[in-house]
């Protein structure tokens, strides 16, 4: 490896180490997805697991609520009378284990139940037909889930022969028993437990007993029977049909129902069966399976039963999938869509793909937003008649459309749809309307209004304090809904960058907290993320670029000092106080950032005042200042110019404000009067050092920048793992990428001087710059570099310099 | 000595060279068979015939480390026989895939604890066959395990291996090779067995826009064959009878979609010309995804020629090849490479 190449590769490498991952960070799935309309808001939270996500199901968790299992004790206290309480029938259900019932039962010895209802309900003489099922259904409990050694084949199963008996026991006590509670009850054991059995000798009795005894029932178990009763058929179209009536009818195997059920027979299953009731499940079905556009299936669940309770789902799923398509790109940045800032097709350097067919494909891509936009407006359609025609639930439609239309930015179709509405605090559908009255507030109101903003923090703080009804402990902390506030922190935030506020668009920036795909840093300590008291102990370092990432991108140095003062003053209104960080950065922190914007203008003078007045040893106490500001002079280039044999400088300690005085006092003396051409040149070459090393590639890059990754370039802007310059690419990627500012010195100086050795000075100067500029020539490494006008004119004129002789012999990079 | 008799002796020469090159070993033709929940006979012996397949290996068994108990356990079974009802008489060599969790997470002690309750299984697997076979099904004389070792779960899997072999000094220990160890045996060290598996595919990096092919990309293949001395064990060739599409959005990997090429409508994707790629022209949802338009399909379905070249270029290498299998028994995939795997003797 080269020298030069070499270099620059370590220097990149002891830079970022935190972010050499072998292959990247990746995102959870769901968390790069931005959703604003509330899955479940209508209080179907038995469909959790079907909302929409990118993982495959939503959560594994059925029936979240445990409404069935709520359903069976119901049942059962029906029997028992009131007397009995539902909590004591819900603890021997589901919390006692088959073991401590059983053995209770056989040794008689009760005394660890002596205080439950139920049980002492169970134990008394009439009620012995009960204890019987009872420990029958513990019984088979215990063999369903009984483990063997794990180290033992069991080809022979000698579990499923004891699952055999019970089941045919089961099976025997349905005829037997004149109770109809318990006929139901036994079918059902029956035809559970034979399901488990490997190799049943003869079904048809238990399917009959299924048939007879439960089907025509409305019991619970009805549904849950099917899923066993489906299992069992040999048919494959009545094994579908009797799962989807399993998926229907019970909340517990919901989930279990939709992983078996086979869905190529789904479309088969629709054209053959009439029944209104199985269509309707179907294409509820077949909805949930749509990954793509289900607008079509909506319509036609519509047209079976308008009041079903499938079509909330369905439409939630559908606007879930348009925020996804659209929103997760405007507000976050990730998107399967390749659109820049501008709106135009492009690709980013970590995600290049088809290189060759670019062309075409940015075309297709952009199509994609077009026609997503284009179905926005055919499903406000849709919803528009759906609510002419006939939908159960009006307040969820009117959401819905009011949603919508925000997507679509028709404010006036969405002001009219929230029109009707009015919802108590209480209600399941309030955090909805509170999101879309946002929505709509920042996009027809003056936010710049103190009155506008005493409202949006009315309803920001509402929504942060009601109750979410329908998320159950079951949702990860990363779950869609949970990060509803954050995401509308964003919606602000975007709002008012777009009025020019840029100070109050950056703290709601950093209170959203959201992860986006542009780098924003990495939380260093929990005090960047957490109010102080919830911090656990640890060390909070005055700077992190999480508090300054998005005033880099988009602030001038006046809105900085704003934002100084605006930290400072008294009189803050409630909005400024909630939008205020918990815990403000030091002022240094944005002094620095102000300064620091000074030098990418080349305002040398200002970015030293600033510099100044700042705490002195800020640089060395914090960031990454000290490992990246070398000790060496601004103007010194060190090895990379290895025919410069003064080194003039050594810094006693880590300061921007020492480093920026060296580049003033050459400028200063640049303006002296008096001055030779000769002296002017060595002002030149040094003020092009300077500019030299203040470049992506040059030693000092953290004069200008707050990170510098190895693939980064120009034309990327970033993601939310690698440090990018963009957007101050471009205004200054000129002078950062690519050494203009420096090649300007350098051709000034040889301008102005006759001195051989200064010129030839100057022209490798020069071709160290585009070296380490973006604008180096394209070559392979193993070939031959074209020569560049500079070697031309080193070897044509300078050859005989100590110059020339020190780079020739020195420097592999500059191929003389 | 006289100018015809130099020629006849020359000539008796090259014929008991010939004769001797007709001696030479006969490969071996198997097949694997990787699934738990087939249906009975699944494994059909007329498609072993068919195919000339010989032998085949079965895997009985999963295992991976708990970390709750903090052991090794089973993790899923081959507990339905009937799927190879027919097969179980049929020379076969029983497989366990050990996943390398456990050697990362386990002692030494705790390997040879799994060595001696794998060897338990394998045993009471093979009474419980007989119980239900009525004694006609032969003892195994070979035990595999695949296993995806690393540098750092080396010395306990090594070890693990030696105990195993210790328990059953009569049977032939197998082991499966990946191509990176295969080529670096200096530094991987040389599995303690009596033969090994190499496997010849998922050489490539699937999440790599840039990968041909991540199973087989007969390039990369000659990559890990190098110009080194032949592997010091008798090896076994696994060649990859199995394929699938890698999805790309924007060059960003998705997923794996379980598709063959034929299944791309012309309607919805375009090849790319001399590619293996398939450009999205339509959004449509297929294998369940929603694809955009400009979505990318990777097809990595290695070619019949693909696995010819595979197989010449190891055997110009390798001198002691006992046989050669396919990963896996599919008989629908099988007529896909049926020219090569009929062909190859």
């Amino acid at each position: 490896m080269r020298p030069i190449f070499k270099s620059i590769v370590l220097f990149i490498c002891c830079i970022l180490p935190n972010l050499l991952w072998a292959c990247g960070p990746s995102l959870y799935p769901d968390e790069a997805r931005f959703a604003l309309f509330r899955n479940g808001i209508n209080g179907q939270e038995g469909f959790e697991p079907f909302f929409y996500s990118e993982y495959f199901l939503n959560s594994n968790a059925p029936d979240p609520t445990g409404k069935d299992y709520k359903r069976n004790c119901q049942e059962w206290q029906q029997i028992t009378g009131t007397g009995v309480s539902l909590d004591d029938i819900y603890s021997v259900q589901y919390n006692c284990a088959p073991d401590s019932f059983l053995n209770a039962y056989e040794q008689k010895n009760w005394a660890a139940f002596k205080e439950n209802s139920f049980t002492n309900w169970l134990l008394k003489k009439k009620n012995k037909a009960y204890l019987d099922y009872f420990v029958l259904a513990k019984q088979m409990e215990a063999a369903q889930f009984y483990r063997g050694d794990p180290w033992t084949a069991s080809l022979l199963d000698t579990n499923s022969i004891a699952l055999d008996k019970l089941s045919q026991t089961a099976l025997d006590r349905t005829h037997q028993t004149k109770n109809t509670f318990l006929k139901t009850r036994y079918a059902f054991q029956a035809i559970k437990t034979v399901y488990y059995v490997k190799e049943p000798h003869n079904l048809s009795p238990y399917l009959k007993a299924f048939e007879t005894y439960i089907e025509p029932g409305q019991s619970v178990v009805k549904g849950w029977g099917y899923y066993f009763y489906g299992l069992l058929q040999q048919d494959q179209f009545k094994r579908n049909v009797c799962l989807l009536r399993a998926f229907d009818l019970s909340e517990e195997k919901k989930v279990a129902a939709f992983n078996k059920i086979e869905s190529d027979f789904l479309t088969e299953i629709i054209q053959e069966e009439k029944d209104p009731y199985l269509k309707e499940v179907v294409l509820a079905m077949q909805g949930i399976y749509t990954t793509g556009r289900a607008g079509a299936i909506i319509v036609a669940l519509h047209q079976v039963n308008p009041d079903s309770k499938y079509l909330p789902l369905l439409l939630s799923r559908e606007i879930n999938k348009i925020e996804d398509w659209i929103w997760s790109y405007t507000f976050l940045g990730f998107s399967s869509l390749g659109i820049n800032y501008e709106g135009k097709p492009t690709f980013s350097y970590w995600n290049k793909g088809y290189t060759e067919d670019e062309a075409q494909q940015k075309v297709l891509i952009a199509a994609n937003r077009e026609k997503d936009l284009e179905y926005v407006d055919g499903l406000c359609t849709l919803m528009a008649k759906m609510a002419d025609a006939h939908f159960a639930d009006k307040d969820f439609l009117k959401l819905a459309q009011a949603h919508l239309y925000n997507i679509r930015g028709n404010y006036t179709a969405a002001t009219r749809a929230l029109a009707g509405i009015t919802l108590p605090d209480t209600s399941i559908y309030y955090k909805q309307w509170l999101i879309e009255s946002i929505i709509l507030c920042t996009n027809t109101e003056d936010i710049n209004k103190p009155e506008v903003q005493a409202r949006l923090l009315q309803w920001l703080q509402a929504f942060d304090a009601a109750p979410s009804p329908n998320i159950s402990d079951n949702e990860g902390k990363l779950a869609e809904n949970e990060d509803d506030l954050s995401e509308l922190f964003l919606v602000l935030s975007k709002k008012f960058q777009e009025k020019g506020l840029i100070n109050t668009a950056g703290l709601l920036y950093n209170k959203s907290h959201h992860q986006r795909n542009i780098y924003d840093g990495w939380e260093t300590s929990w005090d960047d993320a957490y109010p102080p008291q919830k911090k656990p102990n640890s060390v909070s370092p005055k700077m992190n670029y999480k508090q300054i990432a998005f005033w880099d991108r988009n602030a001038s140095p006046q809105d900085l000092e704003a934002l100084i003062a605006f930290k400072a003053r008294q009189n803050k209104t409630a909005f400024e106080l909630y939008v205020s960080p918990a815990q403000w950065p030091d002022d240094q922190v944005y002094k620095d950032l102000i300064g620091t914007k000074y030098m990418r203008m080349e305002r040398y003078q200002d970015a030293l005042k600033v510099f100044q007045s700042m705490d002195q040893e800020f640089w060395n106490d914090n960031y990454h200042y000290a490992d990246y500001l070398p000790f060496t002079g601004i103007s010194d280039l060190r090895t990379y110019a290895p025919w410069e044999k003064t080194r003039s400088k050594y810094y006693k300690k880590t300061s921007k404000a020492d480093i920026v005085a060296d580049i003033v006092a050459i400028v200063d003396a640049l303006n002296k009067p008096g001055l030779s051409n000769e002296q002017k040149a060595a002002c030149y070459i040094q003020l092009g050092n300077c500019k030299l090393n203040m470049t992506k590639n040059g030693l000092f890059w953290m004069m200008l920048s707050y990170g510098n990754f190895g693939q980064e370039n120009r034309e990327n802007s970033g993601n939310f793992y690698t440090y990018t310059f963009y957007p101050n690419t471009i205004a200054y990627g000129d002078n950062y990428y690519g050494a203009k500012s420096a090649m300007i010195a350098y051709d000034k100086a040889l301008k102005l001087s006759k001195n051989k050795e200064l010129q030839a000075a100057a022209y490798l100067y020069k071709e160290l710059a585009l070296i380490l500029s973006d604008q180096k020539p394209d070559y392979n490494y193993d070939e031959k570099r074209p020569a560049t006008q500079n070697v031309k004119m080193l070897r044509k004129y300078f050859a005989g310099t100590k110059a020339y002789e020190a780079a020739a012999s020195y420097c592999a990079d500059i191929d003389l | 000595m006289s100018k015809s008799l130099i020629l006849w002796t020359l000539f008796i020469a090259i014929l008991c060279a010939c004769n001797n090159a007709d001696r030479k070993e006969a490969k071996i033709k198997s097949v694997y068979y990787w699934k738990y929940n087939g249906p009975q006979n699944d494994l059909d012996t007329q498609v072993l015939r068919h195919y000339g397949f010989q032998h085949f290996y079965v895997k009985l068994m999963d295992v991976a480390f708990d970390p709750q108990s903090g052991k090794a356990s089973p993790k899923a079974r081959l507990d339905q026989s009937k799927a190879l009802e027919q097969a179980w008489n049929l020379p076969h060599t029983p497989v366990v895939f050990i996943n390398n969790n456990c050697f990362l997470n386990m002692d030494s002690a705790a390997s040879r604890q799994l060595a001696l309750d794998i060897d338990r299984y394998i045993k009471s697997y093979y009474r419980q066959l007989n119980v239900l076979y009525k004694d006609k099904i032969p003892e195994w004389n070979t035990l595999q395990i695949d296993c995806d070792w690393t540098r750092s779960s080396k010395d306990r899997y090594f070890y693990f291996l030696q105990e195993l072999k210790a328990l059953n000094p009569q049977i032939k220990l197998s082991a499966t090779l990946r191509m990176y160890p295969y080529k670096y045996p200096g530094q991987m060290g040389v599995p303690p067995v009596d033969e090994l598996s190499l496997m010849c595919y998922n050489l490539g990096k699937i999440k790599d826009f840039n990968t041909v092919n991540s199973i087989l990309d007969v390039n990369e293949f000659r990559t890990y064959l190098g110009n080194q001395q032949a592997y010091p064990k008798p090896l076994h060739i696994a060649l990859p009878c199995f394929g699938w599409m890698a999805w790309f959005r924007n060059g960003t990997y998705q997923h794996i979609l379980y598709l063959t090429e034929d299944q791309l409508g012309k309607a919805h994707f375009a090849r790319k010309a001399n590619s293996n790629k398939y450009m999205a022209i339509k959004d449509t949802v297929i294998a369940g995804q929603y694809i955009r338009v400009g979505d990318i399909l990777r097809s990595e379905w290695p070619s019949a020629h693909d696995l010819e070249a595979a197989i010449d270029l190891v055997s110009r290498k390798e001198k002691n090849i006992k046989g050669f299998s396919y990963f896996h028994y599919d008989t629908v995939l099988f007529k896909k490479y049926e020219s090569v795997i009929k062909e190859q003797k």
